[in-house]
């Protein structure tokens, strides 16, 4: 038997025992928030109302959710220019095991979560302000973001949804995190996860269509890397 | 111009016939042979090779900041991500948490900027002299001190002083370093804060001097120092997933204790 080195550091010090469940309960017949899953939530929500609960910790109302769901489904596809499904095309091309293409996606998918959530903190701020005048930038007169906006109005008018201060002159994303807000889903770390869950799916759709090792079949000089030494 | 192809610079790498370009050197003629893993890693991240001193240098701070021990939080990350079998994952998981935290490798580099910060402040104040210096340098510390709630450089968990700040200032000694101006700072700022605050810095601002002395950046020194810690990271990914044992995968049940809200009836299920 090798021998035992010394108590350290970490043994003379006290420690808890447990670990704390604080969200869901260990075991069988797993409760959310105290919301029994699989006896009240999957009987009288749907599975995005289930992701509010996670989040909020309160079941939503049936705008709220019906909104939320709407949201995510506006939310969901990111095409292959967009670096998240290239970085899991990527992973994918190299022969990856499945749990690692899923890893990278979620890896690009968060970084890119942080990055959106950080460009629209002024609305956010605005947002939980509830005064003042939107921050001029979040506003848009494109037509591509008018064309989406009609969109998102009807979807939700199709739910029976009115969401306060959604115009027709906003950018397409802040369009989304105003319609994240009235569903409840309003700080920076619930708006980071929900970027994430509602494009992992569309994104491993993508990338599990291309096919591993066909190198051939991808543009390995794009964009154009020049290479420059130093002086 | 509306179709053109994008262009991107690199000084990283370039494929060639036969040879290969690594940060404006060839790998074959300049490289093999000559450099180690440290000083790659400095080429790597800062661009420039280091002498034989600095390569020697870092290699000592690499070994001595090698604490391994699978129950400190980021490695215990590695064992519960190795868990299932998988190094690489463990690896990268830890490698995505280190950045711009709080606490582990990657925040020699914010502790870096904590010391530059200081000398121009210090410079500022135009403490040129070494007794006005002292003087000034003890105003900052006082600063710093009333707000140790940021700076956790000046937190040693479970222990009166981090024993790495000790084994580095042995090894900068005896490469001839310790007269440099980010570490007699340190030295000088460590005096200072253990006479007035009872406190003592950790490793990640010693290791700051260090590479600022090298003159890395603080942006390069939290990617290098991460780097170079690597051999605690991998020697934790490869045992816990050689390993891959049950109770880490799941914990035994008397483990975990709920703390959370009392089962309840949601608003549509009491309807």
């Amino acid at each position: 038997m090798p021998g035992r080195r010394p108590n350290g550091p970490i043994e003379d010090r006290p420690s808890p025992t447990h670990i704390e469940a604080r969200v869901i309960t260990p075991g069988p017949n797993p409760h959310l928030h105290g919301f029994s899953v699989e006896g009240d939530l999957a009987l009288y929500y749907r599975f995005p109302e289930l992701v509010q609960v996670a989040l909020t910790g309160v079941p939503p109302q049936e705008p709220e959710g019906r909104a939320f769901d709407i949201a995510l489904q506006f939310l969901a596809p990111l095409a292959v220019a967009e670096a998240p499904t290239h970085a899991a095309i990527l992973a994918r091309l190299c022969g990856a095991r499945t749990s690692s293409i899923v890893a990278v996606a979620c890896l690009a998918l968060a970084e890119r979560a942080r990055h959106v959530v950080a460009e629209h903190g002024d609305l956010l701020a605005w947002l939980e302000r509830d005064d003042g005048e939107l921050p001029a930038r979040y506003r848009s007169s494109s037509t591509e973001d008018a064309e989406c906006l009609d969109r998102l109005h009807v979807a939700l008018a199709s739910a029976g949804v009115e969401v306060p201060g959604l115009g027709r002159d906003l950018k397409r994303e802040a369009a989304l995190f105003l319609v994240l807000h009235f569903a409840g889903i309003r700080s920076a770390e619930q708006l980071e996860t929900i970027l994430v869950m509602a494009s992992l799916a569309p994104t491993l759709g993508e990338a599990i269509s291309h096919t591993p090792i066909a190198f051939d079949q991808y543009p390995i000089n794009l964009p154009v890397f020049i290479y420059e030494e130093g002086p | 111009m509306k179709n053109e192809t994008p262009i991107l610079r690199t000084c990283v790498g370039h494929a060639e016939w036969g040879d290969n370009r690594f940060r404006g050197y060839s790998v074959a003629r300049d490289l093999a042979g000559c450099e180690g893993v440290s000083s790659l890693l400095a080429l790597a991240i800062a661009g420039r090779r280091i002498d034989e001193n600095e390569r020697l240098m870092l290699d000592d701070l690499a070994t001595v900041t090698n604490v391994a021990d699978p129950r400190v939080w980021p490695l215990k990350l590695v064992r519960v991500t190795s868990a299932y079998g998988g190094c690489n994952a463990a690896v990268a998981a830890l490698t995505v948490v280190l950045e711009d935290t709080l606490i582990g490798h990657h925040a020699s580099g914010r502790a870096a900027q904590l010391l530059c910060d200081l000398s121009d402040r210090l410079l500022a104040n135009g403490a040129h002299h070494a007794k006005g210096r002292e003087g000034a340098l003890q105003e900052q510390c006082r600063e710093l001190l009333a707000d140790s709630g940021r700076h956790l450089e000046f937190w040693v968990p479970f222990r009166p002083r981090d024993e790495r700040v000790d084994m580095l200032t042995e090894r900068v000694a005896a490469r001839g370093r310790s007269e440099l101006a980010y570490w007699r700072l340190f030295a000088n700022a460590s005096d200072i804060f253990w006479r007035i605050g009872n406190v003592r810095p950790n490793m990640g601002l010693a290791v700051a001097a260090i590479c600022l002395d090298m003159g890395f950046t603080p942006a390069q020194i939290g990617p290098l120092i991460t780097a170079l810690a690597a051999p605690a990271y991998w020697a934790n990914a490869f045992e816990g997933a050689e390993q891959a044992p049950s109770c880490l995968q799941t914990l035994p049940a008397h483990c975990v204790r709920y703390v959370g809200p009392p089962s309840r009836v949601s608003p549509r299920g009491a309807t």
